[in-house]
């Protein structure tokens, strides 16, 4: 008997382990594997797995496009598209004197990046990477610091392309820090670019390049390779605003950088009186997860998240507002079991951080994907998203002052506590900003909560008047089909996929605007006349003030600006004041 | 019942027949449908599936027997990693068989309905075809490339994405 004589059922029992490249390059072999390929459920399935949509909702919404067809479009009809009226974000348009790089636009596609197969996209300070499924890195944005690769640092508004030294280079994952960005390649390379300040990139003299002796900002504006030990092969990487983490072929993480507050996990005891390390500018193992591998990790601007092979998740780096989930506010130096993780019953599936808020989402138990190593190496699982559908719980701590964390009121939660509003999301991705929080359900469907000024969830009066919302739906899956998600600051940059195959890449929001709030005053935030509150509000900010902590008041003004005074209790108020006490004591200005 | 085994005589279609324990049968969800419909005591006859073929399907529901019975035994979480090793390592040993039996096997498990084995057989050919282009692949499983020139040309065109 032979390969080609199985029928076309049991044939695809074989091919379901292949993925959507592989099943193209097989339907080449000959006539009988060109049929077995053309089986529609093998490309549904591919689809459904690969650009993170249920099964159930492609097979609905799919405009009668079926199979290949249907896979097809989805993989070469996506547009990137900015959300927001300030990117890059205004301090680094002060500083280098650099326009917006978008028209106020209402959720235009960027040009350049339409019908490129981008799988996913990064979105930074003033810098912004989107990566194809094919491996190519598209770099746009400015690059004052040469974060964008290229050869060269520029404060002009740089069209998407693929930096000249990752040309022909295979690109698996990438990551951005504020001033830097890190790249993985296929064969297991890490390269970094941007400024080398604090040993950021992991370059020294070795590898050809040789930071200033002051360690005061000098930039490589080039992809260059970061070398490890032994050569080690490099799977993924996640991004600090100062510092990079990078996790090898073993599971073991490395962490460099700038190294104050814990951020790299290091622990660096140090005897009395002695100064703790700086920065370490080579990659470093991080002893305390030995014997564990790191399956995720991602960084805020100074704290990281991991979830590791023994299904906990680890925080550490800077404590303020409980962002790290383990009740207080307390920096870690190495990395600290959160023990409220995973959640009874439920093993975490993904992480995302903001700068002060922090999300797992996890799904029960026995709907995981339990992908192991062997199957991997085979090419993905037959497993499909319809294995998890409708059991993603979304559990979040640290600060919420913009209900950026799910709850509908602003108390920071120390510890990881589910955001019971988000179980009707059905959340398939997640991606917090800093005042606003978007995910991407199981049907392909934009959501988003928090602080929607500045069009950051691509309304113009969205959370004006100071309302506060739960959840909202932004985008409709029977229009376009979200599938991948960055928010930052008060912008957000999402891959989508309309159904309309002659559309130029405007997305349609769908949530209905907010009613005009009464008495409108053009180009002014309102700001709510009779609030009770606002007395105790103003005297917590002189207090800030007169203790001349600068971010304190940003702070605190952001809160005023943006909490809902309605059903806010006195009580509430009282605790977030003290909250904003305890997180006043140890503070530095903060690098926001 | 309960407690004590019952064996069930299972037929192939060139007149081999085997004994086995009916939860061993059992994983076969067409013999159990079969078992449901018929009772124990009557002999199964599958005239789909040859004795040795039969005989190597039995094998494997018989240490998916016993290695589902040995998770239930163990009071240790690091002897779950354990037995699954030892389980990982008798399917490879299991594995080491002509090409031409393994699409038997495919054959015979998707017709009895173990999902267990079909997928480890299917997995397996998934890690023969894996890496290698269509030329290596036709050259591995001596397959004609039966494409005419126009054919090819267009084959190539649809799936040029793939290649890039």
């Amino acid at each position: 008997m032979s390969i080609t004589e199985l029928p076309q059922e049991v044939a695809s029992n074989i091919l379901r382990n292949f993925s959507a490249v592989e099943l193209a390059k097989l339907s080449c072999v000959s006539n009988i594997f060109r049929d077995f390929c053309a089986f529609e459920p093998l490309w549904l399935n591919r689809a459904a797995w690969e650009f993170g949509v249920s099964r159930k909702a492609l097979a609905s919404s799919s405009h009668g496009l079926l199979g290949k067809d249907l896979y097809l479009h989805l993989l070469q009809n996506t547009h990137v598209t900015l959300m927001g009226d300030e990117w890059p974000v205004e301090k680094y348009r002060k500083l280098f004197g650099i326009p917006l790089y978008m028209h106020p636009g209402y959720c235009k596609a960027i040009p350049g990046l339409s019908r490129k197969a981008v799988s996913k996209v990064v979105l930074g300070d003033c810098h912004a990477a989107a990566l194809t499924w094919s491996g190519q890195l598209f770099m746009f944005g400015v690059s004052p610091h040469g974060q964008c690769g290229g050869g060269a640092c520029s404060t002009l508004p740089l069209p998407p392309g693929v930096p000249q030294e990752l040309q022909g280079k295979r690109i698996s994952s990438v990551a951005l820090g504020t001033q830097h960005t890190l790249a993985v390649t296929a064969d297991g390379e890490l390269l970094a670019t941007g400024s080398t300040e604090h040993g950021r990139l992991g370059l020294t003299t070795e590898d050809g390049f040789t930071p200033s002796a002051d360690g005061n900002c000098t930039c490589c504006p080039t992809f260059r390779r970061v070398t490890f030990p032994n050569d080690r092969q490099i799977c993924k990487t996640a991004a600090g605003s100062d510092f990079s983490c990078a996790v090898d072929a073993d599971g073991g993480l490395w962490t460099w950088g700038k190294a104050d507050r814990g951020r790299l996990g290091h622990s660096l005891t140090v005897a009395k009186g002695e100064q703790r390390e700086k920065m370490v500018a080579r990659p470093r193992l991080v002893g305390a997860l030995d014997g564990l591998r790191v399956e995720q990790i991602t960084c805020a601007p100074t704290n990281t998240l991991a979830l590791a092979s023994d299904g906990c998740v680890y925080s550490w780096g800077n404590g303020q507002q409980s962002r790290l989930g383990h009740g207080n506010a307390k920096c870690q130096f190495q990395p600290c079991m959160i023990q409220a993780l995973p959640p009874p019953g439920g093993c975490v599936t993904s992480l995302s951080l903001g700068i002060a808020t922090s999300c797992c989402v996890a799904h029960p138990r026995e709907q995981s994907w339990e992908v192991s190593d062997e199957q991997q190496s085979v090419g993905g699982v037959g497993g499909d998203l319809g294995t998890r559908e409708g059991g993603a719980r979304v559990l979040t701590h640290g600060w919420g002052g913009h209900f950026q964390h799910g709850f509908l009121d602003p108390k920071t939660r120390r510890v990881p506590t589910e955001a019971e509003e988000l179980r009707t999301v059905k959340v398939h991705q997640i991606s917090l900003g800093v005042c606003h929080s978007l995910a991407i359900s199981e049907t392909g469907e934009l959501w988003g909560w928090g602080y929607g000024g500045n069009r950051g969830m691509g309304m113009a009066r969205y959370n004006q008047g100071n309302r506060q919302m739960g959840p909202l739906k932004l985008t409709d899956s029977a229009e376009t089909l979200v599938m991948s998600i960055s928010a930052w600051r008060n912008a957000s940059l999402l891959v989508h996929c309309p159904w309309d195959q002659v559309s130029d890449g405007t997305l349609h929001i769908c949530a209905e605007e907010p009613p005009e709030p009464e008495q409108p005053e053009p180009k002014k935030r309102p700001r709510a006349p009779r609030d009770p509150e606002k007395k105790s509000r103003s005297l917590e900010a002189d207090k800030a003030a007169k203790e001349g902590k600068k971010q304190q008041k940003v702070l605190a003004n952001k809160v005023k600006a943006s909490t809902a005074p309605k059903g806010k209790t006195k009580q509430a108020a009282k605790r977030q004041a003290a909250d904003d006490n305890i997180n006043s004591k140890n503070r530095k200005p903060r690098k926001q | 019942m309960a407690g004590k085994a019952v064996e069930v005589k299972l037929y192939s279609c060139d007149g081999e027949d085997f004994r086995v324990p009916s939860t061993v049968a059992s994983r076969s969800e067409t013999v159990k449908n079969m078992l449901e419909d018929t009772g124990e005591e009557d002999a199964v006859p599958l005239p789909n599936v040859h004795g040795r073929t039969l005989s190597l399907v039995l094998d494997f529901c018989k240490r998916l027997v016993q290695y589902e019975k040995d998770l239930q035994d163990i009071t240790e979480d690091f002897q779950h990693g354990q037995l699954d090793d030892e389980f990982n390592a008798w399917k490879q040993d299991f594995l080491d068989i002509d090409q031409a039996v393994l699409y038997e096997l495919i054959m015979a498990a998707n017709f009895l309905n173990v999902a267990e084995l079909l997928d480890l057989c299917c997995k397996e050919v998934a890690r023969l075809i894996k890496g290698k282009s269509p030329e290596e692949i036709r050259a591995y499983f001596h397959i004609k490339n039966d494409f005419t020139p126009q054919e090819e040309e267009e084959v190539r065109r649809e799936n040029q994405w793939a290649f890039e």
